[in-house]
């Protein structure tokens, strides 16, 4: 079992927002369709959850965050750590100036 | 014609000539005139059925693109009111505007947080995509020619901004003076620079060519390598630009000019249209060594010999200065801001003309104008027809249809800047006799001394900037004449300076205290100007006397001290431990890297152990391999491709139907596609790319480049044989099977960019995204590179399945094993992608070829 956690000052994002290049670094196309810093900073804040659950460097191309109907994202993993996970879950949330997520991890034994 | 409007239903006219390019960083997209006016069809469709009909307002917001100009032509035609905001403006700025015009709709870029702006927007990145299926319908709307245009904000040098309204007749008269003034012959290109929202760009670098049927080229990002690749590959002959631009080439100059001392083999002038000011080497702050100075001295030499040459031969002079700007540049157009004659004196010593203007905002906006015919140094020009000026008390007064009526809701201010219906520019000039304008200063900037002496800033500041040592400088009243100066790294002594520049000014001028500036550069106006207003603000509010920073500081370590938001970081600097870099940092600074420096970097390089150092090192070693990627453009040149072709078909394909046997499956598929495609095929052997070649049918086989694993050509040091061989099948493979390096470690940036440039030119790509041959008759897995390729180039993607290839000659064989052996190639349907995450794209590809 692992987690993780991330904290993010959305404003922090918005500053981000104006450097297209490292945007494009950290998030797919498919991710920046709503280009709200609220909205960014929850997905960038997922991701680094995630990182940290596994301990490992960031590699955010990797994983992508989707929006689904019942508004709770759904986060999918394109490397091999993929098949090392029984069961994950996650969550974000935002109010004022920041944004978080949590991770929980399962791993297969 | 009367009105814009006209000018804009026009366009459909010019039909196939080109109109817009946009160059995104590794595709350039096109668009004639008839493409252009559809899509303002579009646009202004789109706006009717959003309820905004004429002399409604709409806010445009964001950087220069074809979309921008567009929005702003569509919204002319139809007369709503448009509203351009500089895109470097914040949303308090634009929320103070919004209250006071009301807009119905923003249109306005992605990349910018909006905040709490309540209005409906529209995002300039998506126009393409959304309104591509858009119907057109009949436009109802007659626009006269004292209807408003535009509401344009000037961001002048003084505090809150004033909506100055336009109508069609005062830009609509001004373009028409400005074009019988300047009388545009021959194929003209403009490269836009300046920002769009500002009227100058507006008027000579968008309505003027396209009254005149020329192209303009916009740039996504304003960095060097896209200017330098605008200049190489578009015919640009003219740039509209202000003063500051052509001083940061000059500086850039003189620094590649030092570089070159250091380090003979770099090209010297890679690096010339950096906007940023100049990194300084420690080495030179240092002080200079004997060479440098000679070489310096040697290119001064060069100057004064140019001096006394007629301008028209100078250019032979500086012909590799000039091969930089490309083969069809003309002349520079300059306005904005005063324009020092030194800076000007410079240039033409070089043998470019620099055309200076002159105009404001609320002269909608040429009042004056140098013309390549008849123009004088340091004059801003002879007035246009129709436009009357005259000289009271200094300062200059205008009168014509250009001239604004007033300020949008502000009255008090619109009756302050008349006088018995002359617009007060209040800018000081005088006439001279053969009617050129020379302008002495702003009447707003200009120190009037208490002994009744008025003082010009401009002209201490003039004298300032030419110290070795200052970078700019600003001087403004505070009780006394005081400077404040904004020094290059190193260790200056301004007071030393402060007694040099006194003893060259005249008694009334002499500077009467001085500072240094805390920052890295002042407050500037979008147009570059500095804003006074604001160093006064700070100088009051921080009376104190302020210490002489000297710093030695590089171009890395100006941007980590930028990223960050110190003052100052040390070749030792850790990055993590000292600077506590966060990953949303990293992420940023490597971003900002990598346009800086053009080469790709992952962030990986920087862990808790990284020092400035470091990143300069791992920059350094990767700038240079990706220097030797060259492309060779004679390669797709028309006659190569014939040689190829003939190559091809007598040589190579003959002596290869020996092995094998194909059979071809799915022409069909790939027959009606247009336009270049990426081919991506499963790699079992070498001879894949011949079969590849025979099997396509011609109009694709005429016109295909071959991606070549780049690693795979890489020098030995030490193996003589080995790098002879590599050399011999690098140039087979150019010449006769239009190969070109693809990198798979360091070089990708550089690859993409190739890669968009063969597709700009019509070539097709054929590519094996596996990266190796197969080892055992099995597909690898796809490289997520295929991905960011086709996601960056924006064509359609071809499958190929080879089949057979792996028995007939695989990794471990050393010749081919069997003769006349049955092989097949199956081409699959095209794949379209349309903003999908980079793994997304190869699995699906990968899934498709697996499939076939």
């Amino acid at each position: 079992m692992k987690t993780g956690i991330d904290l993010i000052f959305i404003p922090s994002i918005a500053k981000l927002m104006e450097n297209e290049a490292a945007l494009r670094k950290m998030l797919h196309p498919s991710e920046m369709r709503i280009m709200k810093a609220e909205h960014l900073a929850g997905k960038i804040a997922l991701k680094e959850a995630f990182f940290k659950a596994f301990e490992m460097k960031p590699r955010w191309l990797d994983l992508e965050v989707k929006e689904t109907s019942s508004g709770k994202p759904k986060l999918i993993v394109y490397t091999v750590l993929i098949d090392k996970i029984e069961k994950m879950d996650y969550s974000i949330s935002h109010d004022g100036d920041y944004a978080v997520a949590q991770v929980v991890v399962l791993m297969k034994k | 014609m009367q009105t814009l409007a006209d000018v804009v239903w026009e366009m459909k006219h010019f039909s196939e000539k080109e109109c817009f390019s946009y160059k995104t960083g590794y595709r350039t997209f096109r668009m004639n005139y008839h493409e252009a006016s559809l899509w303002i069809g579009k646009i202004a469709s789109f706006f009717a059925k959003k309820n905004i009909t004429q002399h409604d307002k709409v806010i445009l917001w964001g950087p220069n693109s074809p979309w921008w100009s567009l929005c702003l032509l569509a919204c002319l035609r139809e007369g709503i009111i448009a509203v351009p905001i500089d895109a470097n403006s914040n949303q308090e700025l634009v929320g103070k505007i919004q209250q006071q015009v009301h807009a119905k709709l923003i249109v306005r870029t992605k990349f910018k947080d909006a905040g709490n702006i309540n209005i409906p927007t529209f995002f300039l990145e998506d126009i393409e995509h959304e309104l591509k299926d858009f119907s057109v319908k009949k436009s109802k709307n007659f626009v006269k020619p004292r209807d408003i245009a535009e509401i344009v904000y000037t961001s002048g040098t003084t505090g809150t901004p004033k909506g100055v309204v336009l109508t069609h007749e005062n830009i609509f008269s001004n373009i028409i003076m400005v074009q019988d003034h300047f009388q545009m012959r021959g194929k003209t290109c403009f490269l836009s620079l300046l920002p769009l929202s500002h009227l100058f760009e507006q008027n000579i670098g968008l309505f003027l060519p396209i009254y005149n049927d020329a192209s303009i080229v916009y740039l996504k990002t304003l960095s060097n390598r896209l200017i330098m690749q605008a200049c190489a590959t578009e015919p640009i002959t003219n740039m509209i630009v202000v003063p500051r631009i052509l001083e940061l080439f000059k500086n850039n100059l003189y620094q590649k000019i030092k570089e070159k001392n250091k380090n003979p083999n770099r090209s010297k002038l890679r690096g010339i249209f950096n906007l940023n000011w100049e990194p300084i080497m420690p080495q030179q702050a240092a002080g200079y060594s004997t060479q440098l100075r000679n070489k310096e001295e040697k290119f001064q030499k060069l100057l004064r010999y140019a001096r006394s040459l007629p301008f028209s031969l100078r250019k032979y002079v500086f012909f590799s200065l000039h091969k930089k700007f490309g083969r069809h540049f003309k002349f520079f157009i300059i306005g904005g801001a005063p324009f020092e004659k030194d800076l000007e004196e410079f240039w033409n010593t070089l043998g470019f003309q620099v055309m200076q203007g002159y105009g404001l905002t609320e002269t909608s906006p040429v009042l004056t104008c140098n013309v390549p015919t008849d123009w004088k140094v340091g004059s801003v020009g002879k007035v246009l027809d129709h436009v009357q000026i005259t000289i009271k008390n200094g300062e200059v007064f205008a009168k014509g249809p250009n001239i604004f009526s007033g300020y949008y809701k502000n009255p008090e201010k619109t009756k302050e800047t008349f006088e018995q219906g002359w617009f007060k520019t209040g800018d000081m000039g005088e006439l001279d006799n053969s009617g050129f304008l020379f302008l002495k200063g702003r009447k707003k900037d200009m120190i009037v001394l208490p002994d009744g002496m008025n003082v010009y800033p401009e002209d201490i500041e003039a004298e300032l900037n030419k110290e070795e040592e200052v970078k700019d400088s600003c001087v403004i009243w505070l009780g006394k004449i005081h400077a404040v100066v904004l020094l290059k790294p190193g260790k200056a002594d301004l007071n030393k300076i402060i007694g040099h520049v006194n003893s060259r000014l005249q008694s009334h001028q002499q500077i009467q205290e001085w500072s240094t500036w805390h920052d890295t550069d002042f407050p500037r106006t979008p147009t570059l100007k500095i804003r006074k207003f604001k160093v006064l603000e700070y100088l009051q509010s921080h009376k104190t006397s302020q210490k002489i920073r000297t710093t030695e500081a590089t171009k890395l370590q100006e941007l980590i001290a930028d990223v960050c938001n110190v003052a100052l970081v040390k070749q030792s600097t850790n990055l993590v431990r000292d600077l506590s870099l966060s990953s949303l940092d990293r992420v940023e600074l490597i971003g900002r890297m990598e346009d800086a420096f053009g080469i790709e970097l992952d962030e990986s390089i920087i862990d808790q152990k990284t020092k400035v150092e470091d990143l300069q090192k791992i920059i350094d070693t990767k700038s240079q391999l990706v220097s030797k990627m060259r492309f060779r453009t004679f390669v797709y040149q028309s006659w190569c491709s014939a040689l190829r072709s003939g190559a091809q078909l007598i040589l190579f394909f003959p002596f290869f139907r020996i092995f094998m046997r194909k059979k071809v499956i799915g022409k069909d598929n790939i027959m009606d596609v247009k336009g270049p495609v990426i081919f991506v095929a499963n790699h079992e052997s070498y001879l894949d790319p011949i079969l590849l070649l025979k099997a396509l049918p011609f109009k694709f086989r005429k016109s295909i480049a071959l991606a070549a694993w780049k690693e795979f050509f890489d020098y030995k040091k030490g193996r003589i044989f080995h790098n002879l061989l590599k050399g011999l099948i690098y140039h087979v493979s150019t010449i006769f099977f239009g190969a070109y390096l693809f990198a798979q470690t360091t070089g990708i940036l550089k690859s993409l960019e190739n890669t968009g440039r063969l597709l700009d030119l019509g070539e097709s790509v054929l590519i094996f995204p596996e990266g190796r041959r197969s080892v055992d008759g099995k597909m690898f897995p796809f490289k997520n590179g295929i991905g960011m390729l086709v996601q960056e180039m924006k064509v359609p993607v071809v499958p190929i399945k080879i089949a057979g290839m792996y028995e007939l000659y695989n990794i471990h064989d050393r010749f081919p094993k069997h003769f006349n052996y049955p092989v097949t190639v199956k081409f699959g349907k095209p794949l379209y992608f349309d903003s999908e995450s980079i793994p997304s794209i190869s699995k699906k590809i990968e899934k498709v070829v697996r499939g076939m």
